[in-house]
């Protein structure tokens, strides 16, 4: 693979871990697992650190801020609010995933 | 969506030790939750609901294909009040509304239909009533009922209800809709397994049937998009679908056959209509068609 194709790939790797953790805990706190706490802690330890190359660092940014809120409307039981930055933190995730598909 | 058989979803300490900053914040009461509906677009949320105000018609408004009025089995609930409150916070001018899986529903989901009629009577003009039903039911009399009181449509949800699309109950209803010129919404999301296969005979036996596809038969979004591309009153409605399945749909198929929906209380408007909109953009959708799938294809049907 090219150095670009190589990057890209790599970019997709690390953010289709993201996703598949992050719609693991929202399936997770619907269905009231007791495993809801680990997932949320595996997607949180997924955008914790710099991504391939530091591209996609700015929707690493966003996720963490959405996380941190939704941390937070999860202590306040408010559970629409929290599943409104999750299902949004989802959606951020697949659509760079389709525009680096698309590179 | 309607999670079934499951207990309202609780708040348990999943995310572990809250940090200090967040202990200082006390806990809401169920009331103040339901009326707050500001904690949807503040905070990270802003960016995300400034950019989706900027492609909201102004003139038009939302139209909302898909909500609920009334309570459900696994705990959640939302009244016309409540639902009212979410739209104007959205810029939403209409809604289709009808009522969850009732605990009350009984034989014929008449007490939770009546709900949803009285949500009408009071916000007139707001709220296309739709009557929902049990097909393993006696409904015969039911749907009389309400067809003479007026709905405006028809909602079946196969998981729910515990039947197929192809049950010969389901499709009579089907057919009692065709016949009735009565729109019907079905469930076609979260927990389907068949769709596509199930309904296809019903629609080519009676193709004035005017069915909207709920949460965009998001299990099936690529077969749906094919088969029923030669079917005009198909349409897909976007609510609690995910924006990849989403761009499956506006990359394949007719934006003047998709409509936006919110699956109020299990979805929000928010978050709803990003998916749609994020989608729609990334999936090369121009921006003229916009207006079109917030408002006014479902506003050919409900003026």
């Amino acid at each position: 693979m090219s150095g670009d194709r190589s990057m890209s790939a790599a970019r997709t790797a690390h953010l289709l871990g993201i996703s598949a953790n992050l719609n693991m805990a929202t399936i997770s706190l619907w269905g009231q697992s007791p495993r809801a706490a680990a997932i949320l802690g595996m997607f949180e330890a997924s955008i914790r650190w710099e991504g391939p190359g530091g591209h996609d660092e700015d929707l690493l940014v966003r996720l963490r801020d959405l996380f941190e809120e939704a941390k937070k409307y999860h202590a306040r039981e408010d559970f629409p609010a929290m599943m409104a930055r999750l299902r949004v933190a989802y959606d951020l995730v697949s659509i760079r995933i389709i525009e680096i598909s698309g590179e | 969506m309607e999670m079934i058989n499951a207990a309202p979803p609780s708040c348990q300490s999943v995310f572990g030790h809250a940090p200090s900053s967040l202990l200082t914040l006390r806990t809401m009461t169920e009331t103040e939750k339901q009326h707050d509906i500001s904690t949807l677009t503040n905070g990270a949320m802003s960016p995300i609901w400034q950019w989706i105000e900027e492609r909201i018609p102004k003139d038009t408004g939302v139209f909302d294909a898909h909500a609920h009025i009334g309570a459900d089995l696994d705990g959640r609930a939302m009244t016309a009040d409540g639902m009212r409150e979410r739209m104007n916070a959205a810029h939403v001018k209409k809604s289709i509304v009808f009522a969850l899986n009732d605990p009350n529903a009984l034989e014929d989901f008449s007490g939770p239909n009546d709900v949803v009629w009285r949500a009408r009577e009071e916000h007139p003009g707001f709220f296309v009533p739709f009557f929902r039903l049990n097909p393993h039911k006696d409904y015969d009399r039911e749907f009389e009922r309400c067809v003479e009181r007026g709905f405006s449509g028809l909602k079946l949800h196969p998981v729910s209800q515990k039947f197929e699309l192809d049950d010969e109950r389901a499709v009579r209803l089907f057919e009692m809709a065709a016949e009735a010129n009565l729109p019907v919404i079905i469930h076609a999301g979260f927990g389907m397994n068949r769709i596509v296969d199930a309904l296809l005979p019903t629609i080519e036996r009676n193709p004035e049937l005017r069915l909207i596809l709920g949460h965009a038969a998001f299990v099936e979004v690529l077969q749906a998009a094919r088969v029923f591309e030669s079917h005009p009153n198909i349409v897909f409605e976007t609510s609690v679908a995910r924006a990849a399945e989403l761009y499956e749909l506006f990359a394949t198929f007719d934006p003047s056959r998709i409509c936006f929906g919110s699956d109020i209380p299990y979805g929000d408007l928010p978050s709803t209509l990003y998916a749609t909109l994020v989608a729609a953009e990334a999936a090369g959708v121009g921006k003229e068609h916009i207006p079109a799938i917030l408002s006014e294809n479902m506003r050919r049907w409900f003026p």
